[in-house]
């Protein structure tokens, strides 16, 4: 008894730590002498005393509660040994999980939270205390064991245990709980004495039980005073709020709260979870959009970049987007990729269009070929490209002849057709080309007489300038173009058909030529290319001058052609046009010359200087040099150039023949003169000397300068012929003057009675005298007839061997005439 | 009264023991054999409960403090605190399970390195579970061999007969005792080698 009166000392406890609802053993001395003896029990100042559960005097098991302090002692007050003390001391730590009603920041699965509250292995709940073996008898062992040891065998008979008993349970906090089935399951083997203890440990509990639950009203009986006051001041205040009034009960009103604060808290949580989905739904598509922007915004970018002209980019994307997406099987990037593909082939359309578009420059071309080629474009852009360049050069060397043959055929001194064709002629494509020096050249000396030139220039000349001009610019380019496809340099295929394929080139260079022909040479074409190539009015020829002009432009053309290392077989081609047109301006040139001599005559004034010349011979010098001067540049032989010296040759002989004809003609007009006809022929015989002996010596020298071969020749010919001429005219003018003499000698003879057979010395003093008349007729016309006569090969000296000769000549052209 | 008692309690001297050993060994039913004379049968793992109460050792009034700790290796990290405050250790393993025989060695060496800087640690070898002599695994002369390699005692206890068991805490007591009392005259005076030896002998005696 006395042992009673020692006050609680709680001397352990299991375990010494944990959080909030932990279950705990409290152990010690003189912890009451039973239920009804605890009257308080504190865990760290946390009264427990509704959870705690007496066990023995040393054995007490409690939930430790929401204690404020962290570390305390635990507290045994008993009605026999009142406020006790420990020597341990419980720490309660802080729970790690956020409660139920805490705030947090982030989103908090409640499962876990109730999984441990509601977790059967790790107790029961904390307001159903119930001993682990009710009926306070032993359990059996072997259970325990196979409790212990796995739980393959112990299903195997909670098995049976449900077959026989269906619906039912054996734990007995269950509604269903069967006692059979639990004695079967727990005390199978236990005797009957045993379960007969059971059944008083049972009663025992039962009347413990309602000792507790008394004990425990009477220890908080001022809370249950408090509870009461509480109570009944609530009721005041529900009365005084005339809660009566309002319809239905009060639960029903409760109810109604309840379920609108529920409906509110869904459509809260609706809300919420609805944002939060929407959120995430958003973030998904968010998402997407920036991990597939490139692909989304590419559309807009190849449509952006287009405009701007960026094409290397559109190009750059387009490869990128059609290896990520080009074998997508996403709806989506399908739609985007079509899309793409639609937009990339109106470029290729459009980078076709600029391509095959002229006039444009042979660095534009040769990028549109590469983005085509880069953007996989189906045919062969740069095959197509040469074929339009192809077609725009015809077209404009067409054009341009068209443009002038309407402007001859309409009002020839109108020169606007000519600016209108400048227009025509692409911006400046020299820049971008390195020409030649020779082009430069070329250009420089064309522009450098325009202005002059226009104006006088015939529209054929002008034609072929503008022609030539046309080509030299636009060739280059299409030939750079072609070496370039060929090179395979353009990023296309090379088709093999065109790799040797010259024709187009060939074609430019033909129609070329056969424009120039039609214009300048209509004869050198066939009817049905005259009719494509000519259509000029043959109105005039061109004179030699022009033509001259007309071969410089068309020899600077090919000059800077070749420097483009065109091929020969081509150049030929324009080589051939040049040898034409020399030979064509050197026939012209001596026709006209020969027409100018022929003129000369027609000029004649029959005014005898000095030297008994008229001024022919030296107008004639005059029109052979000037001809030359005119035929130098014609004849000069370019490298590469068939030498045009045959056609000297074979020309030369014409203007001899002119000179030869031009004699006669002296003789033909002589009519109209005042002078005698004979004295006609002593000043063209005097005037062929000096032609001998001056005229051609010079020519010779000319042609000499000019650097002819074959002067010898010519000169030999040319003399041959004059001799002739010479031997021609001598002899008419003895016939002329031996007939007088003769006619005056033969009345003489025929007055004498002469007979040639006695006649035994001439007495031929008025013969002579008549010979002596002729002789100074011819003296006073030609003082230097003489030398010429001489020279003539019929002996030399003075006056009497002149005579003799003469005289000779008579009596030879008597006795002929006899 | 109470407070005065309070104030008596407070003011003794304390051994702070730690029960040391393999899960299931019985360091719960041996401690609360110990402390209030009663045996569970029913097994629950421990976490780590306090104990303590006050004891009459040859004539003096000590105060033992009882830390049970886990033996479930889950708790094996946080032994360390638990070992670092302790002054003596019960190694305890259980005769019939060899691997908590074998497991002691390890817990030693864990407790040798918590505390390191002190040469002698009160420690006892302890063999539960001896009234199951038909299932013992660990035979007697190994576990005393491995105790004498230790230099420690070796002694086989039952928590269900409470045989040896006042002895084991005893006899721990009494070397936490001897240590501080060294310990004691180690910071009064240099004469303490040659109590030591004799507190030696006594140890050795009992």
């Amino acid at each position: 008894m006395s042992r009673s009166r020692q006050p609680p000392l709680v001397t352990g406890i299991s375990p010494n730590e944990g959080i909030s609802w932990t279950k705990v053993t409290i152990r010690g001395e003189n912890l009451g002498t039973g239920p009804t003896d605890l009257i308080g029990l504190t865990i760290c100042g946390h009264n427990c005393l509704l959870t705690a559960e007496w066990m023995s005097a040393s054995k007490i098991v409690c939930r430790v509660g929401q204690a404020k302090n962290d570390k305390g002692d635990i507290i045994v007050t008993t009605k026999s040994g009142g406020r006790g003390t420990s020597t341990v001391s419980f720490k309660l730590l802080k729970p790690e999980k956020i409660g139920i009603l805490d705030q947090s920041a982030v989103w908090v699965d409640e499962m876990n939270y109730y999984d441990t509250r509601t977790d059967r292995n790790k107790g029961i709940p904390p307001l159903s205390l119930r001993p682990a073996n009710p009926l306070g008898i032993e359990i059996d062992k072997e259970r325990h064991s196979v409790v212990l040891c796995g739980n393959f065998s112990y299903n195997l008979l909670a098995k049976d245990l449900e077959a026989l008993f269906p619906g039912m349970s054996a734990d007995f906090t269950s509604e269903n709980f069967s006692a059979a089935w639990y004695l079967i399951e727990n005390h199978s083997t236990t005797s009957f004495d045993q379960l007969k203890m059971a059944v008083m440990n049972l009663k025992k509990q039962a009347n413990k039980k309602n000792e507790g639950s008394l004990a425990y009203v009477k220890g908080g009986l001022s809370t249950f005073f408090e509870a009461q006051d509480a109570l009944s001041a609530i009721h005041q205040k529900l009365e005084a709020d005339g809660t009566e009034k309002v319809e239905g009960s009060m639960t029903q009103k409760l109810e109604n709260v309840l379920n609108r604060a529920s409906n509110t808290a869904d459509t809260l949580f609706q809300e919420v979870l609805g944002r939060k989905d929407k959120a995430d739904s958003t973030r998904n598509a968010l998402n997407v959009l920036q991990r597939f922007k490139f692909l989304f915004n590419l559309p807009l970018n190849i449509e952006r970049n287009i405009q701007k002209g960026d094409y290397d980019v559109v190009i750059n994307d387009y490869e990128k987007a059609k290896s990520l997406f080009g074998k997508t099987e996403v709806q989506v990037f399908k739609k985007y990729y079509a899309e793409i593909e639609t937009r990339i082939e109106a470029l290729r359309e459009l980078l076709l269009n600029k391509l095959l578009e002229t006039p444009s420059t042979l660095h534009d071309q040769k990028r549109y070929i590469r983005y085509l080629s880069d953007l996989h474009a189906s045919g062969d852009p740069a095959w197509q490209c040469i074929g339009a360049q192809h077609k725009w050069i015809l077209q404009l060397m067409h054009n341009c002849k068209e443009s002038y043959v309407k402007d001859q055929k309409g009002n020839s001194l109108l020169h606007s057709p000519m600016l209108d064709l400048d227009s025509d002629v692409r911006p400046s494509p020299l820049g971008h080309l390195s020409q030649t020096a020779s082009l430069k050249r070329g250009s420089s000396f064309q522009s450098g007489r325009d202005d002059t030139w226009r104006c006088k220039a015939p529209q054929q000349v002008a034609f072929v300038e503008k022609l030539t001009k046309l080509v030299v610019i636009q060739l280059p380019n299409f030939w750079k173009l072609w070496i370039s496809y060929v090179n395979g340099s353009l990023f296309s295929e090379i088709d093999k058909a065109h790799r040797n394929d010259f024709k187009m080139i060939q074609e430019v260079m033909q129609s070329l030529a056969k424009l120039i022909r039609g214009a300048l040479l209509p004869f050198s074409l066939r009817e049905g290319e005259l009719r494509q190539y000519g259509g000029w009015e043959m109105k005039s020829e061109l004179s030699g001058q022009w033509l001259t002009h007309v071969i410089q432009t068309v020899r600077l053309s090919y000059e800077s052609l070749t420097a483009f290392e065109i091929p020969n077989d081509m150049l030929h081609i324009i080589q051939d046009l040049i040898l034409d047109l020399r030979v064509r301006c050197i026939m012209v040139t001596l026709q006209h010359t020969a027409e100018d001599v022929k003129r000369l005559a027609e000029k004649e004034d029959w005014v005898v200087d000095n030297e008994g010349l008229t001024s022919l011979p030296s107008q004639f010098e005059q029109c052979i040099v000037h001809s030359l001067q005119s035929l130098k540049s014609v004849l000069d032989c370019k490298p590469g150039e068939a030498s045009v010296s045959l056609v000297i040759y074979f020309f030369f002989p014409c203007i001899l023949s002119v000179d030869v004809s031009s004699p006669d003609l002296f003789g033909s007009i002589h009519e109209d003169s005042s002078l005698s006809s004979e004295q006609r022929l002593l000043i063209v015989l005097s005037n062929c000397c000096y032609l001998e002996r001056h005229t051609f010596i010079n020519i010779a020298e000319h042609f000499e300068k000019h650097s002819f071969q074959g002067v010898e020749k010519i000169t030999q010919i040319s003399m041959e012929s004059l001799k002739e001429l010479d031997q021609r005219l001598f002899e008419i003018y003895i016939e002329l003057k031996a007939d007088p003499i003769v006619g005056s000698l033969e009345p003489g003879i025929y007055a004498g009675y002469f007979d040639w057979k006695d006649c035994l010395v001439p007495t031929g003093k008025y013969l002579f005298n008549n010979c002596v008349i002729i002789l100074t007729e011819i003296l006073t016309v030609l003082p230097k007839i003489v030398t010429k006569v001489d020279a003539i090969g019929e002996g030399r000296g003075g006056l009497q061997r002149c005579r003799i000769v003469c005289l000779s000549r008579i009596m030879g052209g008597t006795g002929s005439v006899i | 009264m109470a407070a005065n008692k309070n104030k008596n309690q407070s003011s003794m001297a304390l051994h702070k023991v730690i029960m040391v050993g393999s899960g299931g060994v019985g360091k719960s039913a041996l401690t609360l054999q110990f402390m209030y004379d009663e045996f569970v049968e029913d097994y629950e793992p421990t976490k780590a409960d306090s104990y303590r109460k006050k004891v009459v050792l040859d004539g003096d009034e000590f105060q033992i403090d009882i830390l049970d700790t886990a033996g479930q290796e889950d708790y094996a990290a946080i032994r360390d605190n638990y070992f670092r405050s302790g002054e003596g250790f019960l190694l305890v393993f259980s005769i019939t399970e060899y691997e908590s025989f074998t497991a002691t060695a390890e817990l030693r060496e864990q407790i040798l390195r918590v505390k390191a800087e002190e040469d002698k640690i009160p420690l006892l070898v302890v063999g539960n579970k001896s009234d199951l002599e038909e299932r013992r695994q660990v035979p007697v002369e190994e576990a005393r061999s491995k105790a004498e390699e230790w230099g420690v005692q070796y002694v086989e206890t039952s928590a269900k007969t409470r045989a040896n068991v006042d002895k084991v805490f005893f006899d721990l007591m009494r070397e936490i005792r001897a240590k501080k009392m060294s310990e004691n005259k180690d910071k009064n005076g240099k004469k303490s080698g040659k109590n030591k030896k004799s507190f030696k002998e006594r140890c050795c005696l009992l």
